[in-house]
């Protein structure tokens, strides 16, 4: 058998070059097609370069069903959130599907302090972070005012890889002044917590 | 044998290289357009857009954009950081965007003034090294590097040895006498003289390669600056807030006494007020009573004029604003003589 020549060998580079080429423009169009043209999004996939997972102890159920409030009425309840992807995220509270009725929204007022402990329903065990972000507005500025990831309160940044708890303890109080034209009032919405990758 | 080896593997590598030089080229390229280049972070797109992605964005006028297009635009969560997410519907003066793989449409709006275009182009893989080195994964980056150097060094080394026209084929089965066909009229002299002269010029293209290779390179690292695509999950609880209603009592009435007084009773179903006042024709409170008392006794010594019917109504008193009476009402006629009087239901 022959040993190469360096004319075969200037021929192969010529044809492989080319032809390499040629492919990476197929290999290009056929990812833009495939990306570009589907109309319709895909439900939730295995994901490789990690994942942003919450999870709460209440999950899409209530955190309050508070009835027959009056002046001077009070509440609070603690919610656990658990962190569990892989990725660092910053995670936000904010109102979402949030209607009222008789303003009332305007005469309870909403308190959020981030710590430990707590939750299943009971604050028992509750201890807040110190130098952590608390929220102390109506219910209605929260529900007007934070109503998405970049307006949401909260300055927790978990750390990525283990699972991460946080608690939540939300109370309420209906101011004592809350005229008599907020009666029958009601609000109602969502709290919603949303984790973004760093 | 490995001559053939050598050639095959030299080749192949060329071709890789090629490959990539290729792919970064439609990354690069349209950057000159100024459309802009961005490499996937996460894989909030999968499975149409993965980590490690370079995509392509030009320029959109907003009015053209539809939902089901890959939107890229400054990410009004994080400043400083881009968004590549598809549109699932226009709101207003923005998008609603949602990443594929992402549970939930994006919590926030994206303004059509934070839109910087419309993903056309993607190419995948390139992008790699870029996603490894921005999150540290150097276990994976460095061999990847190092795969690629090989591939580059590879590519650059002569397909065939400048020496074998001296060593000759290994094959001893061949006819033909050996360099024949690689040149064997050449005298000893002039071809050492042209091996010198050729090794020079190789040296000059190889310079220039490697600057060529290391310039693409640096291309490459540009759109590393900007990062797409963030990942986000979410959840929730709901909370539900009800205000009370005072009401007023029900069943309102009234009954006389043997001793001469009348008694005005109610019935009460609602929530516990503060406790009931009893009106008297609808000016002041005759008197206010408990929450759990469902009666009241009216005495003729109630200064009352001879003969005189007042309007009795019962009011519910939740707090001191938030009050309920009642629209029906009894009457009582108390007539006092002296210290002597009756009060009795009309």
């Amino acid at each position: 058998m022959h040993a190469p020549t360096p004319k075969l060998a200037r021929l192969g580079t010529l044809t492989a070059i080319p032809l390499a080429l040629l492919g990476s423009g197929v290999l290009v169009s056929t990812a833009s097609y495939s990306a570009f043209s589907a109309t319709t999004s895909n439900a939730a996939n295995n994901w490789t370069a990690g994942t942003v997972a919450l999870s709460n102890d209440l999950p899409n159920s209530a955190a309050f069903t508070a009835d027959n409030l009056k002046p001077g009425s009070a509440g609070s309840n603690c919610i656990v959130v658990t962190s569990k992807g892989s990725l660092p995220a910053a995670v936000k509270l904010y109102a979402t599907t949030a209607s009222q009725t008789n303003s009332l929204g305007s005469w309870i007022n909403l308190h959020v302090t981030q710590g430990t402990g707590g939750g299943n329903g009971t604050c028992n065990g509750f201890a807040a972070l110190s130098n952590s972000a608390s929220y102390n507005n109506t219910l209605d500025a929260f529900i007007n005012n934070s109503t998405n990831f970049s307006n949401g309160f909260g300055d927790w940044v978990t750390s990525g890889g283990a699972s991460e708890p946080r608690t939540y303890h939300i109370s309420y109080d209906v101011a004592s002044n809350a005229p008599s034209s907020a009666m029958g009032g009601t609000v109602k919405l969502n709290f919603t917590w949303e984790a973004q990758n760093q | 044998m490995r001559l053939w080896g050598r050639l095959c593997g030299v080749l192949t590598a060329r071709a890789i290289l090629a490959l990539i030089l290729g792919m970064t080229f439609w990354a690069v390229a349209p950057l000159v357009l100024g459309w802009t280049t961005t490499t996937v972070m996460t894989g909030s797109m999968q499975p149409a857009i993965a980590p490690g992605d370079l995509v392509v964005s030009r320029p959109a006028s907003t009015g053209d954009l539809q939902s089901g297009h890959v939107l890229l635009g400054r990410d009004p969560d994080h400043p400083g950081r881009l968004r590549l997410h598809r549109i699932v519907r226009r709101d207003g003066n923005g998008f609603v965007t949602k990443g594929d793989a992402n549970p939930d449409p994006d919590s926030s709006l994206l303004d059509s003034s934070a839109v910087i275009g419309v993903g056309c182009i993607r190419v995948p893989y390139v992008g790699t090294p870029i996603l490894l080195a921005s999150v540290g994964d150097f276990g994976r980056l460095i061999p990847l590097v190092a795969a690629v150097g090989l591939v580059v060094w590879l590519s650059l080394t002569p397909a065939v040895r400048p020496t074998q026209r001296e060593e000759g084929p290994t094959s001893t089965t061949h006819s033909h006498p050996p360099g024949r066909k690689a040149g064997g009229r050449v005298p000893v002299d002039g071809f050492s003289r042209r091996i010198r002269a050729r090794s020079e010029c190789r040296r000059h293209r190889r310079l220039l390669e490697t600057s060529g290779i290391a310039l693409t390179l640096a291309l490459i690292a540009l759109p590393g600056a900007a990062f797409a695509e963030p990942f986000s999950a979410s959840v929730r609880s709901s909370g539900s807030f009800s205000a009370a209603t005072a009401r007023p009592p029900d069943a309102l009435s009234c009954r006389n006494n043997a001793d001469g007084t009348a008694t005005v009773s109610w019935s009460y179903t609602g929530q516990r007020p503060l406790d009931f006042d009893v009106l008297v024709d609808g000016r002041g409170s005759l008197a206010r009573v408990g929450s759990d008392t469902r009666e009241f006794v009216i005495k003729p010594s109630s200064p009352f004029s001879f003969g005189r019917t007042s309007v009795i109504r019962i009011r519910t008193n939740l707090t001191r604003d938030w009050t309920a009476g009642t629209a029906m009402s009894v009457n009582v006629t108390t007539t006092t003589l002296l210290w002597f009087g009756v009060a009795r239901c009309t």
